[in-house]
């Protein structure tokens, strides 16, 4: 398997109203949940321990924030390219990720500006689950490169 | 469990967290009060990198192959915000023997209220710098707002704390404003989810 090569989306091109590339994890077996709970070193027991999770009146061990995060910037910095700048990331948490839940996260353009010479680009973003129940909601705004830059 | 100690009230949850208990009205004098920066104990390395990414299946090249990196804006590999989970205190385990690393308990749960236990509900994270493998980070937090709420789960209130994290050249890489709920166990009607 070869490198990818380096290849960005450019302002110019990007139309408001366009969907991005979904992407999608899942279904979340308990044995992810805890590599999750490992890797981010957070052992708050309601993302491992299923019984603790029940007795907070809570459905099931759940995903974490940084993780809902990972997964948004995922999203859109995959389809941006690797030289745009996701500045801002924002979202709400309604529903929590669960075990053996699969989660699709998806995009749309909302708007285009420039500011402070800047090429921003605002997308609505969201995570679905499998029953296509949105879980998570949000907004971002990220950095593209523009076809004035190479000149 | 609920203790005494230097006139606070506190209490841990069975998650091992501990809560300053108070009225709201004393947790509200606290909104605008900013903590010191305090540096994390370990740096960003690539391990930290490449573990953050494999749990969110993020193929981006950017996150894993420094040669990626130097064909772009970064010059070399970069870190998701996400990787500053990684280098706070590990606290599964450590020798006795060993100097505990410097508390760094957040507002979330040091401001006096009567909630003891909180979920996390709202995120906005904003990146100006990128992390990179060797960034040390330091993080200070500031108490942005209270505001009481009832959900099913319990009474309580929503808590928004701003975080700043900063290299150690002393930029401000990101800020993470971020918004729990706060609630007293036992209060709640049980779960639901949010329409």
């Amino acid at each position: 398997m070869q490198m990818p090569p380096v290849k960005d989306i450019c302002y110019d091109d990007v139309t408001v109203g366009e969907e991005i590339p979904s992407i999608s994890i899942g279904p979340l077996s308990h044995t992810q949940f805890l590599f999750i709970a490992s890797s981010h070193h957070d052992w708050y027991p309601g993302h491992h321990d299923v019984e603790y999770a029940r007795e907070q009146g809570l459905p099931d061990i759940f995903m974490n924030a940084t993780w809902q995060h990972g997964l948004l910037q995922r999203l859109v910095c995959c389809w941006a390219g690797p030289n745009s700048i996701p500045r801002k990331i924002k979202y709400r948490m309604g529903r929590p990720v669960v075990r053996y839940d699969t989660v699709t996260g998806k995009g749309v353009v909302t708007a285009k500006r420039i500011e402070n010479g800047d090429h921003l680009v605002d997308l609505d973003i969201w995570l679905d689950n499998q029953n296509a129940e949105k879980v998570t909601t949000g907004s971002a705004t990220l950095v593209l490169a523009s076809r004035g830059d190479a000149k | 469990m609920s203790g005494k100690m230097s006139e606070a009230v506190l209490e841990t949850d069975p998650a091992g967290y501990v809560y300053r208990i108070g009225t709201e009205e004393e947790g509200m004098q606290w909104i605008g009060r900013e903590t010191e920066p305090v540096e994390q104990p370990y740096p960003i390395d690539v391990e930290h990198i490449e573990h953050f990414v494999e749990g969110i299946q993020d193929p981006n090249p950017l996150y894993w192959s420094e040669e990626f990196g130097r064909k772009t804006r970064w010059g070399g590999r970069i870190a998701p915000w996400g990787v500053i989970v990684l280098t706070g205190e590990h606290k599964v385990w450590r020798p006795e023997w060993l100097e505990a690393p410097k508390e760094t308990p957040t507002l979330f749960m040091t401001v006096p209220l009567p909630g003891n236990r909180l979920l996390a509900t709202d995120y906005e994270v904003e990146c100006f710098h990128p992390l990179r493998p060797g960034d040390r980070v330091s993080k200070s937090e500031k108490l942005i707002s209270i505001v009481p709420k009832t959900f099913r789960v319990g009474v309580g209130h929503h808590v928004t704390v701003k975080a700043f994290f900063r290299n150690q050249r002393g930029e401000v890489c990101i800020t993470d404003s971020r918004t729990i709920f706060r609630y007293k166990f036992g209060t709640g009607a049980g779960y639901k989810p949010a329409a």
